[in-house]
């Protein structure tokens, strides 16, 4: 009897405990993450200061080489021909890019490439603020600085979006904007190429860029007319390098690599380089030299709407390589 | 026996409730639940999803050699990471018991021949054929970017990370840093047991046999003679809560409550024969007259005492005669020595407190407040001479009142 209600008892404890015991919870779905840029603030400087760190080890040692890991593109190519100015002339002084940010581009999640850009509170140099333009090709791949240019005085970067959803990487051919970033930076290139003259030069805003180019080009004809030679600049855009993102107003900005070379050609003279640049001399210069220059474009396409031009809000045109052919 | 049979009973239902809350005690869930799946891969990949799913003090844990690491990154960007690896999701857990996992294998590299089949991937887990000199060589997963990664964690063989310390949305990465495969992962999760209960069935159960075996007891031990001294006890506790602290000493009730006789009354008998059934009957009055201390005869008659002084003889008026002549006054005598009348109603004397006594008054039977000796009697003033007495016999209720006041 005893037995019986004690093992009783034990089994409805046991009926009762096990009744006790809560549900599994249901699955549940995660909240939208609220900060949707693939990069935040904290690892957009991590990235900022692996680049600087890197930079500045190479800038010490002038060694283009160390270059690569975070710094590549025009940049390393730019940053190699200045090493080589001064390991020749130590006066001659480096682009000065501060590594203090006025403003992050952080970039948006989705496919690869992922585009960064930034920019730079004024140099000691008195230059304008330089735009910096980072470049992730794949989820492998770090973060990599391609691309910097000062701004173009008098010119305003348009707004972009904010760290919540990061700023998108468009096609460039993107039915968005009419005409399409890549139409405007061909009609660009074309203006480059035609020069002042073109027909497509009351469709950009003035800027000093092609300005400068112009002026540079004129001035080597002008030096080759005297010599019955002739000045030809060759605009080589970088199209796979060159990529768009997506401004706040809808528009986008091009930022874009591209090559000038300018060949000069002279009949019964010699071509004698300046001192200054004989240490990106390559080969034997006599009558035909070429200036390669590695030249860094942010072209600003307005969104629908937009009563602007569009216009290059920021260039670099640094001599790479004068070369014999 | 009523209330013992109930006490029985609840100690019945209390060694039920006893046993129940003790067994429930020892088998109750346990409120923190831990659950783990065996891991063959060095990584181990959290969704969000699953992040969500142990809420706020959840937390995911993996085992492992060595250097530990953890990381959080976008859903897109961890999937992509992936795409190249072989990595260990946590999928669900279906029950209180098992956490389900899926192993993901890299995807096919395209520069890779085709022909390559399921057969021919390695095992996660290091190949027998390695030699006993050359450990098995594991290669990092983390040679690729690291910028995809927000939050860090590290850990030695052991990795836990709270679900909540992970931004919402994102996902968590577990790996070892170089390579080898993890061990095992766990989820901890507290959950809300409906066990409240357990405790105070336990105390009540507790209370319930004690009562029982109480009873018990008691129905062994004869404790009657306790009861009725507690009984009595309470009775007097209750009466001096009450303000009645009991009978004065000397009081009627006192002397009531100590056993004195209450006396029958008597109807006085016919004039003519009061002496005989005097002499007859009160057997105080024979006692006193065979003494020589009163003038009543045997034969009822009067003989007024011979040799005895008046002092002797009790208080007398002044004029020396024993006893105050007053009329037909009850208790009365003449000085002629006629037998006396006894008027009204005669009360046995033997009652000192309702009889007229028909001699003296001497000390025993007169109603003398002060209750002073027959020496002590001032002469010439009997007490109530020729007044019969008013000190009759009170009812008790009525004597408790006139005691209370």
């Amino acid at each position: 009897m005893r037995r019986a209600l004690i093992a009783a008892a034990a089994a409805a404890a046991v009926v009762i405990v096990a009744g006790c015991t809560p549900e599994v919870p249901a699955p549940s779905t995660a909240a939208s993450v609220e900060a949707g840029a693939a990069l935040q603030d904290a690892q957009a400087q991590a990235v900022i200061e692996a680049t600087f760190d890197e930079l500045a080890a190479a800038d010490a040692a002038l060694d283009g080489s160390m270059l690569g890991e975070r710094v590549d593109g025009q940049v390393k190519r730019a940053r190699n021909a200045q090493y080589k100015l001064k390991s020749a002339d130590s006066s001659v002084p480096l682009t000065d890019i501060p590594d203090e940010m006025q403003a992050v581009y952080l970039p948006a999640e989705g496919s690869w490439p992922r585009v960064m850009a930034a920019v730079t509170v004024e140099p000691d140099d008195d230059l304008t603020p330089v735009v910096l333009v980072w470049v992730q090709e794949d989820i492998e791949d770090d973060y990599t600085l391609v691309g910097w240019a000062h701004m173009v005085p008098g010119a305003t970067l348009p707004s972009m979006p904010g760290g919540s959803t990061g700023t998108s990487t468009l096609p460039l051919d993107t039915d968005t904007i009419d005409p399409t970033p890549q139409a405007s930076y061909e009609s660009y290139l074309e203006l480059l190429r035609g020069g002042s003259g073109s027909d497509l030069d009351d469709q950009f805003a003035p800027d000093t860029y092609r300005e400068g180019v112009f002026a540079a080009r004129k001035s080597f004809s002008d030096s080759a007319e005297q010599s019955d030679g002739k000045a030809v600049d060759t605009i080589v855009p970088k199209m796979s390098d060159t990529f768009a993102i997506g401004t706040a107003d809808g528009g986008a900005l091009v930022l874009a690599p591209l090559e000038v070379r300018s060949a000069i050609t002279v009949e019964d003279a010699q071509i004698i380089p300046p001192e200054s640049v004989e240490p990106l001399v390559r080969g034997e210069i006599d009558d035909q030299a070429t200036y390669t220059y590695a030249d860094f474009l942010v072209l600003y396409v307005p969104g629908p709407g937009a009563d602007t031009l569009p216009g290059v809000v920021a260039a670099d045109h640094t001599l790479i390589l004068l070369s014999a052919s | 026996m009523r209330l013992r049979t109930t006490a029985l009973i609840a100690g019945l239902f209390g060694v039920i409730a006893l046993i129940v809350g003790l067994v429930a005690q020892q088998q109750r869930p346990e409120t923190t639940v831990t659950v783990g799946a065996p891991v063959g891969t060095a990584a181990v990949i959290v969704p969000a999803d699953m992040l969500a799913f142990a809420g706020t003090d959840g937390r995911y844990a993996v085992d492992g050699a060595g250097t530990l690491l953890a990381f959080s990154a976008l859903p897109g960007d961890l999937e992509a990471w992936a795409s190249s690896r072989e990595v260990t999701y946590v999928t669900g857990m279906p029950t209180w018991e098992s956490l389900t996992t899926t192993v993901q294998e890299p995807e096919p590299d395209p520069s890779a021949s085709p022909s390559a089949s399921p057969e021919e991937e390695s095992s996660p887990s290091p190949s027998p054929s390695v030699s006993a000199d050359a450990g098995p060589q594991f290669e990092s997963l983390l040679a690729g970017s690291a910028d995809l990664w927000r939050q860090s964690w590290t850990g030695t063989d052991r990795l836990s990370v709270g679900g909540a310390n992970v931004e919402p949305g994102l996902e968590l990465m577990l790996t070892s840093e170089d390579g080898s495969p993890l061990t095992g992962v766990d989820l901890t999760l507290s959950r809300d047991v409906n066990d409240a209960w357990v405790a105070p069935l336990i105390v009540w159960g507790g209370i319930l046999t004690a009562i029982g075996v109480i009873a018990l007891v008691l129905l062994l031990i004869d404790v009657r003679p306790v009861q009725a001294r507690a009984e009595e006890w309470m009775a007097h506790r209750q009466r001096i809560g009450t303000g009645d602290a009991g009978p004065k000493p000397g009081s009627r009730r006192a002397r009531r409550l100590e056993g004195a006789a209450v006396p029958e009354a008597e109807l006085a008998a016919e004039p003519d024969e009061q002496a005989g059934a005097l002499s007859s009957d009160s057997s105080s009055a024979s006692d006193e007259a065979a003494d020589g201390s009163r003038g009543v005869t045997d034969e009822g008659g009067f003989e007024p005492p011979s040799s005895t002084s008046a002092a002797e003889a009790g208080p007398t008026s002044p004029a020396g005669t024993p006893f105050a002549v007053g009329g037909s006054a009850p208790g009365a005598v003449t000085s002629a020595g006629t037998p006396f009348a006894v008027g009204g109603s005669a009360a046995s004397p033997s009652d000192p407190r309702s009889a007229s006594t028909p001699s003296s008054p001497s000390a025993e039977s007169a109603p003398t407040p002060s209750g002073s000796s027959p020496e002590e009697a001032t002469p010439g003033t009997p007490p109530s001479a020729g007044t019969p007495s008013h000190d009759d016999f009170l009812p008790p209720a009525q004597a408790d009142e006139e005691d209370d006041r």
